[in-house]
């Protein structure tokens, strides 16, 4: 057996006499897996809720009486939005973005009912899920376990034993560095098997859980090391304890609190309230289709009268004013798009702006990481968003051309169409988002993660030739 | 009197001779401040925010009004269609303690229309870059600080006995050593934590009491 191995192998066991460090870490590994079941558990009941109002709001659009179609239009359809299944592993951004979206005419409606907005300031700290515990707590463990790895020898004056028996400064770190990073993904082995087996279920799909599982390995690797490096740098143990609860409130706590904070002072977003006066001004400079002398909608009724050969808009076989119900939403609906595209990209350059300071703060990297595969970033939001915006225009346009096309051959004071239209307007289905579409949002993160670790390894060199150094 | 003075003088030189100690004291003393500051800039952009939102809403309301008026005009429709502008400025001390001001709307434009709904609206912010939560006083004071207070209390008694003076210390007559080391790491801790806030609250001049009373609750949570 190497002197590395030897090494590791003396590590354990001494971790093993640590009654505390023992309690500690099956704690961790308990709360893991307590967290991960809990928030399947919430997943699927927050699912089920969401199915049921689904239907049920579906059920109620079915049975409508026969109506005015522009009736219809108004009253509207209710989309909630189904959670990604690894949503549970991490819950990302899921509780600040709104859950539930009503689509009608004229307007784009937000996302309402966002979670954080009803619950407790506690959501605020975290919630209970297994990355919550990985990226947060677990490092927490590991600094605790390895502080003291090679600090605790040099205190105790058996560095120089070691060193005098033969062995090199680099095997020395190393073998602590295996003895920890063998530590840390035990520590993660729990959630890992979580994502197995869900992966085995088909419920998620193994290239995403690889990733993920990779990304986290290589984040607690990280923290292993930088615990055992450090503690070959400094002359005590308590030291090192205490660079390290420095180096964690940092990197974990501060920074990724500050820097949203930096990001939102530089590049503000505009509230509601402006965003919706500008689209009013917007759209009333389109012009006034209830106004006669309207320029855009006079060579709108010409074009039209020109394409049906006909001299008057009474003559037309089709409504008007459906048609312009039709023309008046192709163009809302572009402002309104304008808009939600504009807000989306400052959102994104302010998001882009912390993620470059996650070469400063790790977490940065591996939040974004696990997010991003869970189906929990604000890009599989925005996808959703997208995807209601494309239905609700389908479903506005579907209802106005009914007014255009049906309601000529019906007539009367107060015209009406039959109820059993309102089964063939179309429901909306969801295409789940695929997170590893876009690779760049993955390889970044990535990146990140592996240049931590190689860092960290030069670093290891250079404590391994301080540590040599000793003995001479 | 000048006996107990300077053995007070001889545990503050103990504590700071501790790089340790100042610098977990001077860790808090930036986090607190740092963060008083991050506080001062929420709260003074969201005055702007209300500022600048009550500019657009008068140009807003002139709009409507312009709108309706004339001969043809119908003076209802004022009351239909303009919107009404309501806020919630910070208060004074809101810097300490943002609380959900960040998520929750602090300005809204209620109308005679839909008034359900409108109830429901949502401000815009970035999910992503409110996901970490908010860095504020209350923050630091509830979070940070108990972490500082372990790192200067850990090794309180236990030092003494690992270094063998423990019986030799409790054996010396004279009490109130265990009372005058606490008290100066509580009152250290306390200068750190607090002396950010009392200056921060001046720049933002909030009423005393108050301050009082939130340096009180923080010194009982100290004390805890």
């Amino acid at each position: 057996m190497t002197a590395v191995k030897l090494i590791a192998r003396e590590e354990w066991r001494m971790l093993a006499r640590n009654r505390s460090g023992l309690i500690a870490t099956g704690l961790l590994v308990l709360l893991i897996l307590v967290a991960g079941f809990t928030s399947l558990e919430s997943r699927s009941a927050i699912e089920a809720d969401r199915t049921r109002y689904q239907t049920s709001v579906d059920e109620t659009f079915d049975a409508q009486p026969d109506r005015h179609p522009h009736r219809m239009v108004h009253y509207g359809q209710f989309l909630f939005r189904p959670i990604a299944p690894l949503a549970f592993f991490d819950a990302g951004v899921n509780s600040f973005t709104g859950n539930t979206i009503f689509l009608e005419g004229h307007r784009q409606n937000s996302a309402n009912f966002a979670e954080a907005r009803q619950s407790s300031l506690l959501l605020r700290f975290g919630q209970l899920t297994p990355a919550f515990i990985l990226q947060t707590l677990a490092p927490l463990l590991l600094i605790f376990l390895a502080f003291a790895s090679v600090a605790r020898e040099k205190e105790r004056a058996t560095l120089k034993l070691l060193l005098a028996q033969g062995i090199g400064g680099r095997s020395l770190i190393a073998g602590k560095m295996l003895g920890h990073g063998a530590i840390a993904l035990a520590v993660g082995l729990p959630a890992f098997a979580l994502l197995l087996g869900f992966a085995a279920t088909g419920a998620a799909n193994w290239a995403t859980v690889g990733v993920m599982i990779i990304a986290y390995a290589c984040w607690l690797l990280l923290w292993a090391f930088a615990s055992v490096i450090i503690s070959a740098l400094v002359a005590r143990p308590r030291d090192a304890l205490a660079i390290l609860m420095g180096l964690w409130m940092i990197t974990i706590i501060l920074l990724p609190r500050a820097l949203p904070e930096a990001a939102s002072a530089q590049n503000q977003l505009a509230t509601k309230i402006e965003t919706e006066i500008a689209l009013h001004r917007d759209l009333l400079e389109i012009g006034d289709s209830h106004d006669p002398d309207d320029p855009y909608f006079n060579d709108f009724r010409d074009e039209v009268l020109d394409r049906y050969g006909v001299r008057t808009v009474e003559e037309l076989p089709v409504q008007y004013a459906g048609l312009v119900a039709i023309e008046g939403e192709r163009l809302t609906t572009q402002i309104y798009a304008d808009a939600a595209q504009r807000q989306a990209a400052r959102e994104r350059e302010q998001n882009a702006f912390v993620h470059t300071f996650s070469v400063l703060s790790p977490l940065i990297a591996i939040r974004q990481l696990s997010m991003t595969l869970a189906g929990s970033d604000p890009a599989a939001h925005q996808d959703f968003l997208d995807q209601s915006e494309a239905f609700r225009y389908e479903f506005v346009q579907r209802l106005n051309r009914m007014q255009a096309e049906l309601l000529p051959g019906i007539g009367g004071e107060d015209p009406r169409i039959s109820a059993a239209y309102w089964q063939e307007v179309p429901r909306f289905s969801y295409s789940p988002f695929n997170p590893l579409a876009d690779g760049t949002r993955i390889t970044w993160p990535l990146l990140v993660l592996a240049g931590w670790l190689a860092a960290l390894c030069v670093l290891a060199l250079f404590a391994a030739r301080r540590i040599g150094g000793v003995a001479r | 009197m000048n006996h107990s003075h300077s053995l007070w003088r001889a545990e503050a030189r103990l504590l700071l001779r501790s790089n340790r100690n100042v610098l977990a004291l001077l860790l808090l003393l930036v986090l607190s401040a740092a963060s008083v500051w991050s506080g001062i800039v929420q709260v003074q952009d969201q005055r702007a925010t209300i500022e600048r939102v009550q500019r657009e809403q008068v140009r807003d309301l002139a709009a409507v009004e312009e709108a309706n008026a004339g001969p043809e005009g119908e003076a209802g429709y004022n009351a239909y269609y303009a919107f009404m502008l309501t806020q919630d400025p910070p208060p004074p001390l809101a810097f300490a303690a943002i609380g959900q001001r960040d998520l929750q709307p602090y300005v809204l434009r209620v109308r005679a229309l839909g008034l359900q709904s409108q109830l429901y609206d949502s401000e815009t912010y970035n999910p992503e870059l409110a996901l970490p939560g908010v860095f504020d006083w209350a923050f630091v004071l509830i979070y940070l600080l108990p972490l500082v207070v372990i790192a200067l209390g850990h090794d309180l008694v236990t030092a003494e006995r690992e270094g063998g003076r423990l019986r030799l210390l409790l054996s010396l007559p004279g009490n109130g050593l265990w009372r005058r080391r606490v008290g100066l790491r509580y009152t250290a801790v306390l200068l750190a934590v607090g002396l950010p806030l009392i200056i921060g609250a001046m720049i933002m001049a909030a009423p005393a009491v108050s301050i009082a009373t939130m340096i009180l609750i923080a010194a009982l949570y100290s004390a805890f």
